[in-house]
């Protein structure tokens, strides 16, 4: 049986390999998908009993706005200590940011690492909540004092390359030049997907729950309870809650300020992009749900281009099957044959795609997590493979047997029922092709309004100009030092050649916004006004170095203290003056605080992304500046690099210890559209995917009418045709099919971008032409693919068809 | 009209070369009307699809109205079918799906005529052989007598100076074959349309005016 398979799938090269190519395309795009997919829900899943751990949050609600902070009054932990009930661990753990840690090795050298990462402050609780296996050491005493340090294994070995673990225990480590912690203990790294990134453990300070009010939610103190019982956690929540409530009242009516503590199950904190958290990757729901859906899609049309395929080449081996029969082969016997060579068909692409997985991941590894193969499970794959390798012999191998064992020998072998045989199929085929092009549009177009959405996103009238503007970090140590280093380094750089313009400012757009509670008191006896506007520290240089326009008023005075403010445009709107004009002259300040009057109303610009509309914001001199906004000469980018060393040169002279880092705005502006950018690139690969595959149908089924076709195209070439018009003649029906598939899969476009374009608050307007750009795109390939074959066809010698033997 | 010289043809069988046409030197004149014979396997075929520049010879030279036409141009190739040569197919080779009516137009459409003009070529052409009734029908609902008919109506509509017949009669009975042969005498007297059609019957061969015998890839007579 086994020789048969494969000399029949040998005898049919081309189709062979058709059929791998599509399916081992499509099985590769699922498998790709499959492992973001299991890798993003994997997250916390391995940890035991992971259902009934919880992460406390805090949900804030004021002046109607809401606000989610992964973060709980520091106090909270201890509280539900002593007084919920049904819980087993609390563990809070907050990050902790060391500048270096120096390490006294082994061989008596001193080695230093600058910024280690991943350093939390914790208690023991929190290994015993999470599955990790003591190395040396032991739970009990490892953060039992202030001064000690756990490390996981390869944290270890990298502060103390091939020493064993029991070595490492007791020795030192020197964090930032003068604090001094004992290694207590060394444990094993966690080998799974999860947002508890911690590889340096610090023990929490000793008045850490005591240390802050119940007033402020920090996002960096996270805590963690498990629970006895997962389904007591609506219980606990009411619990918690009432606790934070019982300590909050009184100071939270005074401001109309509310906290909700909630408890969200730590599997789910990994897909709740509302709660920042730092250091944590978090991923999107919608677009993994939306890619398992394109994983679908694809391996769909890579089954239907095998049935379509498959069942194109039955009249073909019509004969074949006609004369097994009259041998006395049973209907079933045939289709065992044909889903063996499916069967056969399907591991050679699944084989395949291995490969292509490889590369393409290799290709395009910053679209995916980093780590996101560290944790494959190949038990889990195997069976999916095996699933999948049954499911699709069944599938794409049914139908074709089905139409085997149905062939009448006898019409067959007389050599009539091709015709009137092949019309049913043509029609089946033909409606695969159709759905196949529609899939394979929908994509293209999709493609197109990403791009066209992610183009107009990016060079979006800002409101400011960000290029050729160099953003230079002062290293926060450095931020408020009182001998003015930041001003003195200002002033050397703006006299430097190539420099047009410096300013120490917040950039216009940035992810970093800090906003405040304002209130507006009109001079004519209403009622104040409150607003949460962001703010914005600027300088005077400010306005011109971004181009920044005026629409009433003046610019900002170089005062010390807050004065005076400017606003902008939404800010004037909010607080209900008609004109710009109206606004100047009157007074605005934080509440309870100062009021100071508005000098100048400022253009909208953009301050956070295109999905939101413009905050209010309100822009003041202040000291607390940390960041270098140059503008370098617009029209003369080769001295860049030259004007960049000169700044490097400056800046060591001020700050010898920092090492000297810039970044370009514009192209930092273009980082804030990472996902965005992600998504297009990942939809303009399943573009060409789901093109490629549809090519692949549509050449094996313009392969198989052309030789169905010989003996016609022979005679019309003898009779004078030319090839183009035989070329025409074989390839006019498919480009119907098309032609019918840009009318289905328009409106169906049309509708779904729509939906898409909601989410944004800017967004571009969908054009006709962008369907008509589709449809021609989706029919140039289509003929580009078809005309091959169909002028080797029409290029034949006819004298081979017209033989009369 | 048609000059073969020194036409060499064969094929690479298991390494050697078989041939199947040897040294052939032929002319024919403008109105002539040649019968090819000679056994099964002879070349007889062959020779026919180099005259009908369907096949190439390996070797040689064929002057065709004072051209060499080897080595065409596949566009000069279809304008020569276009506008002198005709076939005509033992085995009819009609198209299966157009109609009698939509195959004696097809090469009209490749020669680009407009609608009218083919509309009075084809019924002049239908009516002349008889087929009136039978133009709206298929291949497939004709006898292979009719079908022949038909297939030379379609290979004369372009009007060629050359006719090429490969056993026109060959799958036809006595009669049919007959009424086949006097078309082909009457189109070669009244219309000085020169024909080679390869024939195995004596009688057939009598119609033309001049038999050339194969054998072996060679003329013997
Ligand atoms: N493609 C081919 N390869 C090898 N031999 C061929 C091929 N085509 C024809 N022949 C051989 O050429 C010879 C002449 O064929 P043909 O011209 O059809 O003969 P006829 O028409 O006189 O019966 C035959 O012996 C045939 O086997
Ligand atoms: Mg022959």
């Amino acid at each position: 049986m086994l020789k048969t398979i494969v000399r029949q799938l040998w005898h049919n090269k081309l189709f062979t390999s058709l059929n791998i190519l599509g399916l081992s395309i499509g099985i590769s795009a699922c498998f790709i998908i499959y492992q973001l997919v299991s890798f993003e829900f994997g997250f916390e899943t391995r940890i035991p009993m992971h259902e009934n751990i919880f992460n406390v949050v805090s949900h804030l609600e004021f002046d109607g706005q809401e606000g989610h902070n992964v973060g709980v009054p520091k106090p909270l932990g201890q509280a539900i200590e002593a007084e919920v009930p049904g819980i087993k661990f609390v563990v809070p753990v907050a990050e902790q940011f060391m500048e270096e840690v120096t390490v006294h090795q082994i061989n008596g050298k001193d080695k230093t690492f600058k910024s280690p990462d991943r350093q939390v402050m914790t208690q023991a609780s929190y290994f015993n909540m999470l599955p990790y296996e003591w190395l040396a050491g032991t739970i009990d005493q490892a953060l039992s004092t202030p001064n000690t340090v756990v490390l996981t294994k390869s944290r270890a070995e990298k502060y103390f390359p091939g020493v064993p673990v029991n070595d490492i225990l007791g020795k030192t480590l020197i964090y930032n030049d003068t604090i001094q912690k004992e290694i207590s203990g060394v444990v094993n790294d966690l080998a799974f997907a999860t947002s508890f990134y911690g590889k340096e453990f610090f023990a929490l300070p000793k008045d850490y729950f005591s240390q802050s009010d119940w007033g402020s939610t920090n996002s960096n103190d996270k805590l963690y309870i498990q629970l006895e019982e997962k389904n007591a956690a609506s219980k606990a929540q009411q619990h918690i809650n009432a606790l934070s409530v019982k300590n909050t009242k009184d100071l939270f009516a005074k401001w109309r300020f509310k906290r909700d503590q909630r408890i969200i199950p730590i599997a789910s904190m990994h897909f709740a992009t509302q709660y920042g958290e730092s250091n944590v990757h978090k991923a999107n729901k919608p677009v993994l749900l939306g890619l398992v859906g394109v994983a679908i899609f694809l391996l769909i049309l890579a089954v239907i281009n095998f049935i379509n395929l498959s069942t194109a080449q039955l009249p073909r081996r019509a004969k074949e099957i006609a004369v097994r029969k009259t041998m006395g082969s049973s209907g079933k016997r045939l289709i065992y044959q044909f889903l063996g060579e499916t069967f056969f068909t399907c591991i050679l692409a699944a084989l395949f795609s291995d490969l292509l997985t490889y590369l393409f991941l290799l290709s395009f590894k910053d679209l995916f997590p980093e780590n996101m193969q560290a944790y494959i499970n190949y038990y889990q794959v195997f069976v999916l493979f095996w699933l999948f390798l049954w499911l699709t012999t069944l599938f794409a191998g049914l139908y074709p047997g089905w139409l085997i064992s149905r062939v009448n020998p006898i019409q067959i072998l007389r050599n009539q029922t091709l015709i009137s045989f092949r019309g049913i199929r043509l029609s089946l085929r033909k409606t695969l092709i159709i759905f196949q092009f529609v899939i394979a549009l929908l994509f293209i177009v999709s493609a197109i309004i990403v791009g066209q959405q992610l183009r107009y996103t990016l060079n979006k009238d800002l409101g400011f100009e960000k290029d050729a503007i160099l953003l230079v970090n002062i290293p926060w140590r450095k931020v408020n030092d009182d001998k003015g280093t930041k001003y003195a380094l200002l002033n050397e750089l703006r006299a430097l050649k190539g420099v047009e313009a410096v300013s120490l400012a917040a950039p216009p757009l940035s992810s970093n916004t800090m906003s405040n509670n304002y209130d507006y008191i009109p001079d004519n006896g209403t009622a104040k006004k409150e607003l949460q506007p962001y703010i914005k520290n600027i300088d005077t240089a400010y306005l011109a170095l971004y181009n920044m326009h005026l629409l009433a008023g003046r610019n900002l005075l170089p005062l010390d203290t807050v004065k005076e403010y400017l606003i902008n445009e939404t800010t004037s709107k909010v607080l209900g003056f008609k004109s710009p004009k109206e606004a100047i002259g009157k007074f605005i300040g934080p509440q309870d605080g100062q009021q100071s009057p508005i000098v100048g109303v400022v253009k909208d610009f953009h301050n956070k992304n295109f999905y939101q509309s413009i905050d209010p914001i309100v822009l003041i001199i202040d000291k607390q500046t940390s960041t270098y906004n140059i503008k370098l000469n617009e029209h003369y980018p080769k001295s860049w690099q030259k004007t960049i060393s000169e700044i490097e040169k400056h800046w060591k002279k001020f700050y010898p210890e920092e090492s000297f880092e810039y970044k370009f705005y514009d192209n930092s502006i273009e980082e804030l559209y990472t996902q965005e950018h992600h998504m297009s690139k990942i939809i303009n690969l399943s573009t060409m995917v789901a093109v490629l595959i549809s090519c692949l149908g549509l050449l094996g089924l313009i392969t198989l009418t052309a030789y169905q076709r010989t003996k016609e195209i022979g005679i019309r070439k003898v009779l004078g045709a030319s090839i183009s018009s035989i070329v025409q003649l074989l390839s006019k029906d498919f480009i119907q099919l098309v032609l019918i598939a840009i009318i289905i899969a328009s409106p169906i476009a049309w509708w779904a971008m729509n939906k898409w374009l909601d989410g944004f608050a800017y967004k571009i307007e969908i054009h006709w032409w962008v369907f008509a750009l589709a449809g021609f795109v989706a029919i140039c390939i289509a003929f580009l693919t078809m005309s091959i074959q169909a002028i080797r066809a029409a290029r034949a010698n006819p004298v081979d068809s017209l033989r009369n033997e | 009209m048609i000059q073969l010289s020194n036409i060499f043809k064969w094929y690479n069988v298991g390494g050697n070369r078989s041939f199947v046409l040897k040294d052939i030197n032929l002319t024919i004149n403008e109105g002539e009307f040649v019968s090819i014979m000679g056994p099964s396997g002879s070349g007889k075929s062959t020779l026919l699809h180099i005259l009908g520049l369907l096949d190439e010879p390996n070797e040689g030279s064929y002057l065709f109205q004072e051209q060499e036409v080897l080595h065409l141009k596949e566009k000069q190739r279809s304008t020569l079918y276009k506008e002198h040569i005709g076939f005509v197919f033992q085995a009819y080779h009609l198209i299966d799906e157009l109609t009698v009516y939509e195959n004696i137009e097809t090469p009209l459409i490749y020669k680009n005529l407009k609608g009218s003009e083919r509309k009075a070529i084809v019924a002049d052409l239908i009516d002349r052989f008889g087929i009136v009734g039978k133009k709206d029908l298929f291949p497939a609902q004709l006898s292979g007598g009719q079908q022949q008919l038909v297939g030379i109506a379609r290979a004369l509509a372009t009007t060629p100076k050359l006719l090429l017949a490969d056993e026109p009669t060959g799958n036809l009975n006595s009669k049919q074959g007959e009424e086949i042969m006097e078309l082909f005498k009457q189109l070669n007297q009244e219309d000085g349309v020169t024909i080679i059609q390869v024939t195995h019957s004596e009688k057939n061969a009598e119609y033309g005016s001049r038999i050339i015998e194969l054998l072996d890839g060679q003329v013997v007579k």
